[in-house]
């Protein structure tokens, strides 16, 4: 009677391995998903034949552009249309200056961690590290000859620039 | 006695039934929301290092004034015709049938930027290639002034022909009235 009773038992699965994989597996999807979320907008680049391959330097600014002309760092806006300006701008004499937050954070968050490197002709230090500027393809230039003012501000002097762009794909045609 | 005994020994199991929903939902969650960081191309420029714009005390050089206007701005359309690796298809718009007007030198160019019809495209390139052959390409320096109207993919186009053509210098210009 005993035995029957214990063949009729309960049959326990081993959970154990299954949420340690499973645990293991969320661990790995929050890391990556940190590492490549933050700084990439959902825009759509243009297609250069000779877009070289992007391998970023660890820091390398990205600055989103999106086809309105807004600015996005880190998810933080920098410049939208429509933003009340502070003081005028240094370049375009006179004019209000819209950029003042892109400037400031060029000046704080951009400029203390580049490399610098001495320039005989204009006897200072320039920043010798590039931002990459990362626009939807239908973007104004003028939102990007505005970027590339900025960066030739006072106590910013950024000069390497790039662009990104994305590869052709080959079966598209 | 005896069962009493048993009794208390026994291993006391915790339901795992609802700590491994959630850990499934969390694990859906994480897998749905993931994006990949897909492979980005880039081009290099660099810009003056002088503040503003500078004043030329420098002796004048023999250079290309790339002009891009706007012939045709075209239409916005969904893209619901181009694939994108990384992006659903219709979400994000782009142009169709636009047509810039580039001018080198005193020759001006039409040039249809739909890249879906590239066969047009490559022979409007064919001819700006053909403009610029003559400059020397380590010296010249190319300048891209872009005018109003003119998108972020015009421009990367058409710095995409001068890179292949292997121009040094290659620099942007605005003017400065535009709003």
């Amino acid at each position: 009677m005993s035995k029957r009773g214990k063949q009729t038992s309960e049959i326990e699965v081993d959970m154990t391995p299954m949420i340690d994989l499973t645990f293991l597996l969320i661990i790995f999807f929050i890391i990556v998903n940190d590492l490549t979320q933050q700084e990439l907008e959902d825009l759509k680049l243009p297609v250069a034949q000779k877009a070289g391959k992007d391998e970023p330097p660890p820091g390398r600014p990205i600055l989103n552009v999106m086809d309105d002309g807004s600015i996005i760092w880190k998810k933080k806006i920098l410049y939208e249309p429509g933003m009340q300006p502070q003081g005028t701008d240094p370049i375009r004499k006179g004019r209000p200056d819209y950029y003042w937050k892109l400037a400031e954070t060029m000046r704080i968050e951009f400029i203390p961690w580049m490399e610098t490197d001495y320039d005989a002709n204009l006897k200072k230090d320039l920043p010798d590290e590039p931002i990459l500027i990362r626009a939807d393809r239908n973007t104004p230039f003028k939102f990007i000859q505005r970027i590339m003012e900025v960066c030739s501000r006072e106590g910013i002097y950024i000069w390497k620039v790039q662009l990104a762009a994305s590869e052709p794909e080959p079966e598209s045609n | 006695m005896a069962v009493k005994e048993r009794d208390k020994f026994e291993e006391v199991k915790p339901d795992m039934t609802p700590m491994i929903d959630v850990t499934f939902l969390l694990l859906i969650f994480f897998i749905v929301t993931l994006k990949f960081k897909t492979l980005e191309g880039r081009l290099d420029s660099n810009l003056p290092k002088d503040m503003g714009t500078s004043p030329l005390d420098t002796p004048p050089v023999e250079k290309v004034d790339i002009v891009i206007r706007v012939g045709n701005p075209g239409n916005k359309v969904p893209d619901i015709l181009t694939k994108t690796k990384s992006k659903p298809l219709g979400r994000l718009n782009h142009f169709r049938g636009r047509i810039l007007k580039v001018s080198v030198g005193t020759s001006v160019f039409l040039v249809r930027t739909d890249v879906r019809n590239e066969d047009k495209l490559l022979e409007d390139l064919s001819k700006l290639r053909n403009a610029l052959k003559p400059f020397d390409k380590a010296e010249t320096p190319v300048t891209l002034d872009a005018r109003e109207g003119i998108i972020y993919e015009d421009i990367i186009g058409l710095l995409d022909v001068v890179i292949d053509m292997e121009f040094e210098k290659v620099s942007f210009s605005g003017s400065q009235e535009q709003g």
